[in-house]
This record gives C-alpha cells, sequence and structure tokens, in this order.
C-alpha cells in the first residue's frame, strides 16, 4: 500500500473518529460507565448453557400442580387469617389474577393468596399454579394496571417452567427426590421469595408485560411499577474520581451485579421501554384504577365489587 | 558565707553567738574595730584556729611537695653515696683476691716445675677476676653471688691452697638474676631463693689445676645479668611493703609531728604574749616572748647537734628564729607588746632590728642548708606578721620576709621556698584586707591605706619578679618551679588587687601597666638563655595588656578592633624578629578576636538587626576590617613568610584565621545586607572566596565557599522565597534567587582546589542546588497548574545544555525534575479546574508537558547501553500515559467518548511511531488500543436508546474497528523485527498484528451482540463468517479465515444454545422466526462455502503438533467442512426442536436428500455420506418410532416421502456411480 493511500485512510478513519467524538460531545443525555454489558453477557451464557439441561430433565404438569399444591397448602398454613378487608383485597388480586392467566400459555389451575404483611414487598409464585402478593406491595400500587404487571411477572415465572425448574435444580442439588413431594417441603418460603436468575426476570417482566396487554391492561402499568422500585432502591452510579477509582467500582459492580437475582430497576425500566417501542404500544396509556368494594356481613366479606 | 549556715553543733555554745558575728557577712570589721581588737580585746581563738588552720592547708601542699622533693634527693644522694662505698669495698676485695694470688704465686715459684701451669693460672684469674660483676650496693639485700672457685691443676701439687669461696655483691639491678643451672632447667627463682653461682674455683696448688677456658668464663658472668632481664620484676614482698608503710610511719611520726607540734607552740606563744600578758605590761610581755623565743631556738641548737635528736632541733630552731622575730616585730607593732613608741624614728629602728632578726635568722638556718627548716622559719615569720596586723605598716615586716627569703632562694636555688613565701606574703596581705574592706571586698569601699597597700603589693610583685628573673636555674625542674612561682606571682597580684580595688573600671590601667612591665621584663638581654621565662613573661605580659582592652571597653565592639591591631603588631613583631613567640601571640590573639567577635559583637549585630532593616554600620566595617586581616593573615603574611608558617601548629591557626575570616565576612554581610539582599552577598561571597581558593589552592577557603553556599541557600529558603515586593514589575524573588543560582552554576566548576578529589562531586552538588532552587523559585511563583509545565520546560532546557555541553549531572537532575513532574501532574494538574481564556489548564498544561516529555525522550542524553534498551522511552511512555489519563480527565461529560479518543489517540502514535520508525511509540499504541477496546465493555455498549440505530453505540465504536483494521493493515504490509524481539525477550509470543486484527473483529462482533436483537445475533454473526472468508480471499490474510471459522464456531454455539434451546419456550411456536433466522444463518454459512473452497489446501496440516494444534491446523485446512457441519447441525436441531412429531422425519429425509444433491454438485464425499446418513436417521426413527407412535395419516406420509427419498437417492447413485466412485 503507498504511503499516499495510507495517509489519506488514515485521515479518513481520524475524521470519522474525531466526528464521532464530536457527537459524543454534542449528545445531551449523559451515558454513565457501568459493567452492565459485561453483565447481560454473562447472563445470556448462563442462561443459554443451563437451559438444554432443564428442558431433558422436565416433569410433566400434573406432577407439577400436585407439588405446588403440597407447597402452598403447608405456606398458607403459616399465614394468619385475613381480615374482611384483606380477604376483600385478596379477592380482588383472584379476579385480576384470574383474568390474566387465562392468556397464560399452560393452562394451569392458578391461584392467587394474600399475605397480610405490610412490610412485605414483595410478590412471588410456585409450581403447578400458586402466586402469592404481599400487602406490602399492593400498598404501592395506584393502578390496576399494575397490580397486573405484578400478576402477569409471577404468572410468567410459572408459565415459562421457572418455578419448576428451580425446584429441579433445588431438588437436583440437595439429592432430593422429585417423586417423594415430602421432602420438598423442606424447602422455606423464603427460598422462592427470593427471586430468579437475571434473565428469568428479564422474560417474566417481558411476557408478563405481553399478558397484561393482551388482558387488556396497559403496559405502562409496569413501566410505573419499575419507576416506583427505581424509587425505593439506590443504585449505584459510578462517578469516579480517577480511572483507578473507576476501575475499582467497575470491578465491585460486576462482582455484585453478578451475584444479584433480580436485575437493577434501571434495567427492568429500559427493558419495558424497549418492548413498549418494538410492540408499538404507546399509545397504551390509560390505566385503571385500583378498586376494591365489598360487602361486610357478621365480620365476614360476603361480595367483593 | 554565715557561720549560722554551718553544721556548728559540736561547738560549745557559749562560742556561737559571736563566731555569727564575727563571721557574719553584714558585720563587716571597720577599721576601728580591728583597734579594738588590738586594743585588748584578744581575737577569738576559735577565729585564729580556723585561720591558722586555713594557712596550713594552703601551705600544706607546698610543704608535702617540697618534702617528698627533698626525700628524691637525700635518696638519690645516699644511693650514690652506697654505690660508693659497694665500689670501695669491690675494690677491697680485689685487691685481697689479688694479694692472695700473688701469696699462691710465690709459694708456687717453690715448686718450680710447675712454672708454665702457674702462669696459665694466673692468666686466668686475671681474666676471671675482672669479668666479675661490681659489688652489690645493698649488702644485706643482695643475693650471695657465687664463689670463684679456682680448681688447682691436677699436675701441679706444689699448690697447696685451700679452696676459697669470694662472693663478691652484685648490683642492686641484678637482683633477680637466674643461675645458669635454673636456666638450663627453665627454673626462675628470686634472687634470695636461686642457687648460689658457680663457684669460681681458685687453682689449689694441691690439685692440679684445670685450666677454665676464657670463653666459658666470660659466658658465666656476662649472660647472667643478661637473663635477669628477661625475668619480670618480682613483686615487693610483705617484709619490702612493711618498710614502705614504716618509712612513711616514721616520716610523719618523727617528722611532721614534731613540725606542726613547734607551729603550735609558736602559735601559743605568741597568743599568749599578744593576749594573756596584758596585765604585765608591755616590756614583760616583750622580754617573756624573747625569752621564749631564745629558750626554744637554744634548744633547738643544742638538739640539733645530737644525731639522735637532730630531726626534732631543726623545727625548733625555725620556730625559735620565727618566736625572735615576731618579739621585735611586737616591740613596735603590736599593742599588747610595744615597747617603742609611736613614731618614725622608733618604726625605722625595729625595721631595722626586724631586718636584723631575719638576716640573722636565715644566716644561721642556712648552716643547715635545710629548706625545710628555713622554710618552717620563714612560715612562723609570716604567720606572727599575720597575727598582729594592725595597720598597713604592720605588714611590713612582710616585705622585709619576703626579701629575706628572696635572697636566701637566690643563695640556695630552693626556688621551691619562693612559692611558699608568694603565698604567704599575698595571703598575709589578703588577710589583713578581709579584716579591713570586708568580705566583699573594696569596690564602693574605700580605704585610707590603700595606696600605701597598692604600694606593698607591687613591692610584693617587684621583689619575686626580681627573683624571678635574676636567678640562674639549673635544671629544667627548677625551671618548672620558678615559672610556677612566677605565675603565682602575676595572679596573687591580680587577685589581692581585684579584691582591695574600690574602682574596679580604673582595673584596666593596672593590666596595662602589670603587663607591659611583665613584658618588659620578659625582654630583658638576662633572660636570653632563659626561653621558658622569656616565653612565660612574654606571653603574660601580652594577656594582661589584652585584657585591659575588654577591662575597659566591656563588651563594646571596639574590643576586637584593638585586639586584631595588637595581634597584627605581635605578628609583624614576630616577622621582623624572627621570634616564633610574637607571631604565635599574634596567630593566637586573632583567634582570641574571632572567638569576642562570635561571643560578643556577633550577638550584638543580632539583637540590631532585629530591630530594623537598615545597614548597621559599625557592625559592619568591624567585620569586614576583621574578615580583611584575617584573610590576609591567611594569603598574605603566611604566603610572603611562608618559611615562618611552616609548623603544623601554625597552619592549624591559619586556618582557624581563615574560618574566623570567613566568620567576620559572613557577619559584614549580614550588617551590610538586609532582606532581600543577604543571600545574594552569601553568594557573593561564595564567589569570591571560591576565586581565591583556586588562585592560592586553599581547600579550607573552599569548605567556607561551601558553607557561604549553604547559608545563601538557608536565606532563600527561611526569608527570600516569602518576598512579594516587586523590583521594577519584576518580583524580587526572582531576581534574588535567580542570581542565586546563576551564581551557583557559574561556580560549580570551579568551587574546589584544582585535582581535588570531590571536585565533580561539588560541582554536582552545587549545580543540583542551584537547580533545586530554581524548582522550588516556580513553585513559589505558580503554584497552580502551570507548574508541570514550568518545570518541564526546565527540565528541557536542563537537558538541551546538557546535550550541548555534556555536562552529567544535569541530565540527572532533568530526570529529577520530570520525575516530579509527573508527580505534579497525577497528583494536581489532573484535578485541575482553572481555565486559562476559556481553555482547560489541564489540557494546556498536559499537554505541553506531554510534549516535553516526547522531545526528552529523543533529546535527553543517556549511556549508550541504557539507550539501547530504550530507557529514555520512559519519557514517551510517560507522556503517552498522561496524554491518555488526559482524555479520561477531560472526555468525563460524555464518558463513551474516552474510548474512541484513546484509540485515535493509539492511531496516532502507531503513526507516529511508523514515520520514526520507533518500536516503542508502536508498543505505546498497543496499550492505548487495547485499553480502548476494553472501555467499550463498560461505557460504549450498551449506550444509546432502545430502538436507536444509528446512536452513539455505533458512531463510537465503528470508528474504533476501522481503527484497529487500520492498524493491523499498517503491521501486515512490513515485517518488524522490535516487535518480535519483545516477545523473544518476554518469552511470550505477543503477535501484535493478529491482536490487533482479532481487536477489531471482536469489537465488531460486540457491537453485534449488542446493536442487534438477540435473536439475530447468531445471524449477524454467520453473516460475519461469511464476510471474514471473504475478505481473507481478498487479501489472502489467514487471520480472517482463522476468525470466520471461529465465529462459525460462536455460530453454532449461539444457535444452539440460544435460538434452538435457549429462546423462550413459547415464542418458537410459529415457524416464521426461528427458522428465519436460523435459515439465514445457515444460508451465510453454506453461501461461505465459496469462499471456503477456494480458501482451503493453503495451510498445511501439523501433523507433528499435539492434537489440539493438529485440529486447528486440519480445520484451517478445510474451511468448508466448518461451514458446512456448522449451517448443518444447526438446521438438523432446529427441525428437531421445532417441527412436530410426523413431519420431523420428512424433513430429515428431505434434508437428507437436499444434503445429497448438494454434496453431488460440490462433489463432497463428507457432505454426501452426511446425507446419506440423515436418510438412514430417518429410516431409523421410522422403524423405531414413526410407525408405532405416529397416526395414520401421518404415519403413511412419513413412509411415502422416506421412501420416495431412498429411492431417488438410489437412482442418483445408480446414475452417477461411476462418478462417484472417482470421488472416492
Amino acid at each position: 500500500m503507498k504511503r499516499s493511500v495510507v495517509f489519506v485512510v488514515f485521515f479518513l478513519i481520524l475524521g470519522t473518529a474525531l466526528a464521532g467524538i464530536f457527537w459524543s460531545a454534542r449528545r445531551t443525555k449523559t451515558t454513565h460507565v457501568s459493567s452492565n454489558a459485561i453483565l447481560q453477557m454473562t447472563a445470556d451464557t448462563q442462561r443459554d448453557i443451563t437451559r438444554a439441561p432443564m428442558q431433558m430433565t422436565r416433569i410433566s404438569d400434573p406432577r407439577e400442580i400436585a407439588i405446588g399444591n403440597d407447597l402452598a397448602q403447608r405456606y398458607t398454613s403459616q399465614i394468619q387469617e385475613l381480615t374482611p378487608e384483606e380477604a376483600a383485597t385478596e379477592a380482588y388480586v383472584q379476579r385480576v389474577g384470574g383474568a390474566l392467566s387465562l392468556r397464560a400459555h399452560r393452562q394451569l389451575p392458578y391461584r392467587f393468596h394474600l399475605i397480610a404483611d405490610r412490610n412485605l414487598i414483595n410478590a412471588f409464585s410456585l409450581p403447578g399454579g400458586h402466586v402469592f402478593v404481599g400487602e406490602g406491595m399492593l400498598n404501592l400500587m395506584e393502578t390496576e394496571d399494575e397490580l397486573a404487571s405484578v400478576l402477569g411477572h409471577e404468572i410468567e415465572h410459572i408459565d415459562h417452567y421457572h418455578c419448576v425448574e428451580r425446584v429441579q435444580l433445588e431438588a437436583k442439588l440437595k439429592g432430593l427426590n422429585l417423586e417423594i413431594v415430602g421432602e420438598l417441603l423442606q424447602i422455606p418460603m423464603e427460598f422462592w421469595e427470593a427471586g430468579y436468575q437475571k434473565d428469568e426476570e428479564f422474560e417474566a417482566d417481558r411476557e408478563g408485560m405481553r399478558l397484561e396487554v393482551s388482558a387488556g391492561y396497559s403496559p405502562f402499568g409496569a413501566v410505573k411499577m419499575f419507576e416506583r422500585f427505581a424509587g425505593l432502591c439506590n443504585e449505584e452510579t459510578i462517578t469516579a474520581a480517577d480511572p483507578a477509582d473507576e476501575l475499582s467500582q467497575l470491578a465491585e459492580q460486576s462482582l455484585t451485579g453478578y451475584f444479584r437475582s433480580h436485575p437493577l430497576p434501571s434495567e427492568r425500566l429500559a427493558q419495558a421501554r424497549t418492548l413498549i417501542a418494538q410492540e408499538h404500544w404507546e399509545d397504551r396509556k390509560a390505566q385503571r384504577s385500583f378498586h376494591v368494594e365489598y360487602e361486610v356481613h357478621n365480620g365476614k366479606a360476603v361480595k367483593s365489587h | 558565707l554565715k557561720l549560722s549556715d554551718l553544721d556548728v553543733g559540736w561547738l560549745p555554745q557559749r562560742w556561737w553567738p559571736e563566731q555569727n558575728a564575727s563571721f557574719g557577712a553584714g558585720d563587716v570589721l571597720t577599721l576601728e574595730s580591728s583597734n579594738r581588737y588590738s586594743q585588748g580585746k584578744p581575737m577569738p581563738f576559735e577565729v585564729l584556729l580556723l585561720v591558722m588552720l586555713g594557712v596550713l592547708v594552703v601551705a600544706a601542699p607546698f610543704l608535702a611537695i617540697s618534702a617528698l622533693v627533698r626525700h628524691g634527693r637525700l635518696r638519690k644522694e645516699f644511693e650514690i653515696f652506697k654505690a660508693d662505698r659497694t665500689k670501695q669495698h669491690g675494690e677491697a676485695l680485689r685487691q685481697i683476691a689479688e694479694l692472695k694470688a700473688r701469696i699462691a704465686e710465690a709459694r708456687a715459684g717453690h715448686v718450680g716445675a710447675e712454672g708454665e701451669v702457674k702462669s696459665t693460672d694466673a692468666e686466668v684469674r686475671k681474666e676471671t677476676i675482672p669479668l666479675m660483676p661490681a659489688p652489690r650496693p645493698n649488702i644485706e639485700r643482695a643475693a650471695a653471688p657465687p664463689p670463684i672457685r679456682t680448681t688447682p691443676p691436677a699436675a701441679s701439687p706444689s699448690t697447696p691452697i685451700t679452696e676459697k669461696k669470694i662472693e663478691p655483691t652484685l648490683p642492686a639491678e641484678q637482683t633477680p638474676i637466674i643461675s645458669p643451672a635454673a636456666k638450663s632447667d627453665g627454673e626462675v627463682k628470686p634472687a634470695e631463693a636461686r642457687p648460689k653461682y658457680p663457684p669460681v674455683t681458685i687453682p689449689n696448688p694441691a690439685s692440679p689445676p684445670t685450666p677454665i677456658p676464657l670463653a666459658a668464663g666470660a659466658r658465666v658472668w656476662t649472660s647472667a645479668p643478661t637473663s635477669a632481664f628477661r625475668v619480670a620484676a618480682p613483686k615487693p614482698t610483705f617484709q619490702e611493703r612493711m618498710k614502705t608503710v614504716s618509712t612513711i610511719e616514721e616520716l610523719l611520726g618523727a617528722n611532721w609531728i614534731q613540725k606542726i607540734g613547734i607551729i603550735l607552740l609558736v602559735v601559743g606563744l605568741a597568743m599568749f604574749g599578744v593576749v594573756e600578758l596584758g596585765s604585765i605590761g608591755a616590756a614583760g610581755k616583750a622580754a617573756v616572748s624573747f625569752m621564749a623565743s631564745i629558750f626554744l631556738l637554744g634548744g633547738g641548737i643544742y638538739l640539733e647537734r645530737r644525731d639522735r635528736y637532730r630531726i626534732v632541733g631543726r623545727p625548733c630552731i625555725g620556730g625559735g628564729w620565727a618566736l625572735l622575730f615576731f618579739s621585735t616585730f611586737g616591740l613596735y607593732h603590736v599593742e599588747a607588746m610595744r615597747v617603742f613608741r609611736l613614731g618614725a624614728v622608733n618604726l625605722t629602728i625595729d625595721c631595722v632590728l626586724m631586718l636584723i632578726v631575719a638576716v640573722a635568722m636565715a644566716v644561721h638556718t642556712l648552716r643547715y642548708r635545710s629548706q625545710l627548716v628555713t622554710g618552717l622559719a620563714f612560715l612562723l615569720g609570716f604567720t606572727t606578721v599575720a597575727l598582729s596586723q594592725d595597720t598597713v605598716y604592720s605588714l611590713s615586716a612582710g616585705i622585709f620576709l619576703a626579701i629575706g627569703l628572696v635572697v636566701i632562694v637566690q643563695k640556695m636555688g630552693w626556688f621551691e621556698l619562693e612559692v611558699f613565701g608568694i603565698l604567704s606574703s599575698y595571703l598575709n596581705h589578703l588577710y589583713w584586707l578581709y579584716r579591713v574592706i570586708g568580705i566583699n571586698g573594696g569596690e564602693g569601699h574605700p580605704f585610707a591605706a590603700y595606696h600605701a597597700s597598692v604600694a606593698m603589693l607591687f613591692f610584693y610583685w617587684l621583689v619575686f619578679r626580681v627573683s624571678y628573673v635574676m636567678r640562674k636555674v639549673k635544671s629544667n625542674f627548677e625551671e618548672h618551679i620558678s615559672t610556677t612561682a612566677a605565675i603565682l606571682n602575676m595572679f596573687l597580684l591580680l587577685g589581692v588587687m581585684k579584691f582591695q580595688s574600690v574602682q574596679p573600671k580604673l582595673a584596666y590601667i593596672a593590666l596595662l601597666v602589670l603587663g607591659a612591665l611583665e613584658f618588659g621584663f620578659g625582654q630583658l638581654p638576662i633572660l636570653k638563655r632563659r626561653r621558658e621565662a622569656f616565653v612565660v613573661l612574654t606571653v603574660a605580659g601580652a594577656a594582661l595588656m589584652l585584657a585591659a582592652a575588654p577591662a575597659h571597653y566591656a563588651y563594646k565592639d571596639i574590643v576586637p578592633l584593638l585586639w586584631l591591631v595588637a595581634a597584627e603588631v605581635f605578628l609583624a613583631a614576630g616577622i621582623a624578629a624572627k621570634e616564633v613567640v610574637f607571631r604565635r601571640l599574634g596567630l593566637c590573639t586573632g583567634l582570641l578576636v574571632a572567638v569576642y567577635l562570635a561571643g560578643v559583637n556577633f550577638p550584638h549585630l543580632l539583637t540590631a538587626r532585629d530591630s530594623g532593616d537598615q545597614i548597621i554600620l559599625d557592625s559592619g566595617v568591624f567585620f569586614s576590617v576583621s574578615a580583611i586581616v584575617f584573610y590576609l593573615n591567611v594569603l598574605g603574611i603566611a604566603t610572603r613568610w611562608k618559611e615562618f608558617f611552616d609548623g603544623s601548629l601554625d597552619r592549624r591557626i591559619l586556618i582557624c584565621h581563615s574560618y574566623a575570616g570567613a566568620f567576620a565576612i559572613g557577619a559584614a554581610v549580614w550588617a551590610w545586607c538586609s532582606n532581600a539582599w543577604t543571600a545574594i552577598a552569601f553568594a557573593g561571597v561564595m564567589l569570591v572566596l571560591a576565586g581565591i581558593c583556586r588562585r592560592w589552592n586553599l581547600p579550607h577557603v573552599s569548605y567556607q565557599g561551601n558553607l557561604f553556599a549553604i547559608a545563601a541557600i538557608v536565606r532563600l529558603a527561611t526569608f527570600n522565597y516569602d518576598l512579594t515586593k516587586e523590583y521594577g514589575h519584576i518580583s524580587l524573588r526572582i531576581i534574588t534567587v535567580s542570581i542565586v543560582a546563576a551564581c551557583f552554576y557559574g561556580i560549580s566548576r570551579r568551587v574546589t582546589v584544582r585535582e581535588a578529589g570531590h571536585a565533580l562531586a561539588s560541582a554536582y552538588l552545587h549545580t543540583t542546588a542551584a537547580t533545586t532552587l530554581l524548582a522550588v523559585l516556580m513553585w513559589y511563583e505558580a503554584n497552580t497548574g502551570w507548574l508541570a509545565a514550568l518545570w518541564a520546560t526546565f527540565a528541557l532546557v536542563l537537558a538541551l545544555i546538557d546535550r550541548r555541553f555534556e555536562l552529567d549531572e544535569l541530565r540527572w537532575q532533568a530526570h529529577a525534575l520530570s520525575a516530579l513532574v509527573l508527580a505534579r501532574c497525577v497528583r494536581v494538574n489532573l484535578y485541575a479546574q482553572e481555565t486559562w481564556h476559556g481553555i482547560s489548564v489541564r489540557l494546556i498544561s498536559l499537554a505541553i508537558v506531554a510534549v516535553i516529555f516526547y522531545a526528552m525522550s529523543r533529546i535527553v542524553r543517556m549511556p549508550e547501553e541504557w539507550r539501547e534498551r530504550d530507557f529514555h522511552h520512559i519519557y514517551s511512555w510517560s507522556a503517552s500515559g498522561l496524554i491518555s489519563l488526559l482524555i479520561w480527565y477531560e472526555l468525563q461529560a460524555q464518558p463513551m467518548s474516552i474510548a474512541v479518543a484513546w484509540a485515535v489517540f493509539g492511531l496516532v502514535l502507531f503513526e507516529y511511531g511508523m514515520l520514526r520508525k520507533v518500536a516503542q511509540f508502536r508498543f505505546q499504541s498497543y496499550v492505548v488500543l487495547v485499553a480502548a477496546f476494553a472501555r467499550i465493555f463498560f461505557a460504549n455498549l450498551t449506550v444509546g436508546e432502545p430502538g436507536e440505530v444509528l446512536g452513539p453505540r455505533i458512531y463510537t465504536i465503528v470508528p474504533m474497528i476501522l481503527i484497529f483494521y487500520f492498524v493491523y493493515a499498517q503491521l501486515s504490509m512490513e515485517e518488524f523485527p522490535e516487535e518480535r524481539k519483545i516477545g523473544a525477550a518476554s518469552g511470550i509470543s505477543l503477535p501484535f498484528k493478529s491482536i490487533l486484527a482479532y481487536l477489531g473483529t471482536a469489537t465488531l462482533t460486540a457491537l453485534l451482540y449488542f446493536q442487534i436483537s438477540q435473536e439475530w445475533v447468531v445471524t449477524s454473526y454467520a453473516a460475519l463468517s461469511f464476510a471474514l472468508m471473504g475478505v481473507s480471499l481478498a487479501l489472502n490474510r489467514r487471520i480472517f479465515l482463522h476468525q470466520a471459522l471461529l465465529l462459525s464456531v460462536g455460530v453454532l454455539a449461539r444457535g444452539m444454545a440460544h435460538n434452538i434451546f435457549g429462546a423462550s419456550y413459547f415464542t418458537g411456536g410459529d415457524w416464521l422466526r426461528p427458522y428465519l433466522i436460523l435459515g439465514c444463518a445457515e444460508t451465510s454459512l453454506l453461501a461461505s462455502l465459496f469462499f471456503a473452497y477456494r480458501l482451503r489446501n493453503q495451510q498445511e496440516v501439523r501433523w507433528d503438533a499435539n492434537l489440539f494444534q493438529t485440529a486447528l491446523s486440519y480445520v484451517a485446512r478445510r474451511p468448508e467442512q466448518m461451514q458446512f457441519f456448522v449451517a448443518f447441525l444447526l438446521l438438523t436441531f432446529m427441525l428437531a426442536k421445532k417441527m412436530p412429531g410426523g413431519l420431523l422425519t420428512i424433513s430429515w429425509g428431505v434434508e437428507g436428500v437436499l444434503i445429497f444433491l448438494f454434496a453431488l454438485a460440490l462433489q463432497e464425499r463428507s457432505f454426501r455420506l452426511t446425507g446419506l446418513g440423515m436418510l438412514l436417521l430417518c429410516v431409523g426413527k421410522v422403524l423405531a418410532m414413526d410407525v408405532w407412535g405416529l397416526q395414520t395419516r401421518d404415519r403413511y406420509l412419513t413412509l411415502i416421502l422416506v421412501g420416495s427419498a431412498l429411492i431417488g437417492v438410489s437412482v442418483l447413485y445408480n446414475r452417477y456411480r461411476e462418478s462417484i466412485r472417482q470421488y472416492l
């Protein structure tokens, strides 16, 4: 290659790069340094590696339902009796969840339970179709679409075998026999509250939103919920004083990010917005209010609307 | 001192109040009170006792010294006497032996026949006897010598002499002797215990004489004393020690005790006469006193004539004379004993009488030639005078005593006695002064007899000084004693005069006069032969005259000037008279000047300087003149009259002068130059001293120059750096520090003497100091973001100067400064926020530093070995590091642009390295490019908004990809041995070219991963693989083939894990999406076979390598296999995963047929076998599963289609059998 050509190419590339820097500088929105790219690639790889073995050891739906029922029965026995108001709220949750579950891929006997604990800002699901929602979580909500996003997320954990694969993995790790349900009852409730892998969470978010939309709810209910989670969760953004500081923070963030089960609210929010853009759901902004009506007779909620 | 402060519990209670009153400091005795004592009230006994004890204590050491000296002399005389006696005794013995021998010879004459034998024996005796050792002086202590045995010849029976043993004595020194017998046995015994000497046998006429060989005799008698010296002196025995103790005891008991007794007796008698005999009248007292003295004197004379009591008699004589003198003295002077009426005539008479008595006393005591006796007499005389001091004229007796004593001293040469006389005279006078003016001395207490007292003291001094000058000394010891007396005379005179001095401020007159007199005495011709006396008097006189200056001008600055004049006068006199004493006096006076300057003048100067900034003229002049004189002494006088200052002491003193001059000039600078200019003045002095050092080759001046250099630095550090004033719009700090630094630089190569070993080190230190000063100055002047740039520029200048003039130390300073610059940049400049005309100072300063560092890497001098190892590129690495950091800091607003900027920087570095063919710049570019690549994973890949296609991710990463490939392209154009060398040196193969190519592809792959939706990533990778194959073919670069194959593996993994098994369980239900995505990927892979077939067989299979490398080389040799089988596997598993159970067999059958046809078309056996294998798999599946599990319609459809496929394939086989055989 002639030197003149080299120089021409050199200056062309230089110009391109400088243009890139120039456009970057003109960009008004500041981007943050993070290890998200590394974490995402790692999570994808991890998920892809584990999917095939899970599919090859899949248990049948009836077996899954049986295991789920036994687990739910054990856990519901630990939950205190609901007040009429709570019972009415639970009925409200069941109504919304029932509407969503009709559109799930797998037709399982979905059941929805309220845990009357105002400090529990969480929801979780069990294999076979049982969904539990904490009262603290409901207190965060303002619209029914937000409730639908949470329930859709949990339904998709069940629908996409996340719950049962977890049982499979746990049984494999502890040497339990999946055919003997009693052994599985050793798994504490906190195990299910702890969440899933990031890719599973993302998938549940994504599919849950689709379920929500198909049931007539707004996808912005999920966006609202993620924004609210972001407010509750202090996300760390890297603001380094020097390169060494940035490197150390990145290393720390990468480690904590890898071992973190749930993705950051910002990541979930970004995915939700991406999905809305991809599916062109931008016009589905109207949301229904969170509305529970009930009547009490002799200390019992006899009817809810 | 108050007695009440003392422990007086042992005193009777009744004495106590009186003592308290008489010794009280406030109860000073006046003349009246002293008269009161003399008028009948006796001095308290205890006071007197204490005084006497004091006198005794003072006199005791001198008496003891005198006694010991005397004892030594007597001992020596005794030894000489004993030696004479022993010699005489030995002579007598020899004569006896000779006589006996003659008798024996006479007897032998009768025999006749034995004449020859006799003569032989006589020869033997003659030879033997003289060889006998000298007789031993102390017969009692001498060991018995061996008898001299003369053996008669056996053949001469006519000599009937019986054996006689002669026992010659040996000298005392030979006492520890070893007999020959003991010596032969190795025994060492004391003389007393040793065996007798071998007897010298006198030839017996009755027996034949045995001739004694002369040599044997000599051996016997000469070996004994020689061997004695080989043996250690025996320790004194118990008896000897006891003898020593007894001697001391005898000395005390028989000598000292009685002397003390005599003293007490005389004192007691004197007191008795003065105090207790008041009732019997003055004449009675005098008579009693005279009688007592005559009795004592007569008794003493009587006893002295008897040997046994001589030792008692002599002190009695002394005491008698003393008492007689006192009695004579008391006739007029002592009130209680006064016989003569007061008046001049009577006084004269009494004085004459006292003189007569003193002379008589001296003359009489001289008969005994005993200094002790004479001294005792004089002691008693002085004591009696001390007891009766009524007026100053009472002390006149002391003068006579002094004169008498001096006469005796001169006559007898008893110079020790003079010491005693000096002490007694002055202490007597002091005691009288104490009684008159009290313990506080004469200051403020004028007394009437002052002038008389002065005259008397002067007379004492004169008498003893004349004595000192006039005497003739015979030994060094006498000279030393005389010196002691001379010094004592001077000091006691000064002390007593000081005590009585009414106006101490006039003391300088006394000092001057006395000094002049002493100095004058010293120059008398009579002292020409007494060097010590000359030195003592000259030095003492000079010292007194010099002391007059501070005595008159106490703590005034003029003193050193006067001394300086004196010093130069002495020095000049010493040179003119060729007298070393004068020269050294001058030199030492100079040192005195220096001490005074440092101790007095300099503190005054400091005080004055603290009070203001004005020039301190007088101190400046003083110190300047002093400095000039000191240096003139060193440089002028010592050089002009070199021969006078060759002694090591003179040289040392001159060096001290030199340092004194340095101190004076430093102080002068301090006086002349205030504030900012002091440091410059110090530096100027440093220059001058360096010039002097160079001109006269004086190392110590060089050291002084160094001291001034340090002073200049310290002054700059403590004062000048804090200056804020300006001088003509230029900071005074800049002016002063720059001047000093320039001085340091200028003088650095001329600061030591020529050929000095440390010249280079000194030069280094000076230039380093200058550089440090300037660097610190910069810190003060620009302690902002610009400092690093300033320092860097300074370092560049130093490096340039070093390059031009080859001044080695400058480059090291440049290195040190550069290290500082680097630290400063990292710690300060990178965080600088200030701006200059709207531009970041951080940007400008670091850019300047980086440019300078790059320049330094080119121009800085280094040892060739270092340069060959590219050590100079530490600078370029630092610069590149700084720029990289600068980019990071400057682009913090948009972190995603940092990676691009780094890549651009890497590209520029690379191009520069290529252009200048400098490998280190290319290496730096590799590092920067790798950093840029790593950076995109944290800042670039995840940027952008959802759905944004041409977002920041694209326009920041794509240029980087281009850069990576561009760098690779240039690297692949030619060979770079440096890169290979790095790999060889590190032991790790670092294929930079390949790394760059992989970085480009990896960046592109990462971009695709994040830019394209997850399902389509596999397709994009497959397309990239296709493209890379094409590029590899087009550019003939196998590295892209390798990348394409790697990507194909990635496609397989990604397709299997993500698109087939990893995708959502429920999103793959439709046919379109997964088939489309994977179909596109497979199509790309199969399309790449077009390139793959052209690329195959271009690389040899490495059969000799390990299995993995062999497999890799095989894959690279047959790339179509990888591309085909990846597509095949993806298609097969996709069908297995997505197709319903019945259609799977059909689809696999169709796939097998298509593969078969494809293989036929490409004439590839492995593909054909794959197609056949797929068909066989379908058959197996039909038989094992489909026949039993499918519904009826699916079952027959499956059977029909699979069967048709098999038939079709069979037909094709048959048709193309020959062709297929050719491919096999």
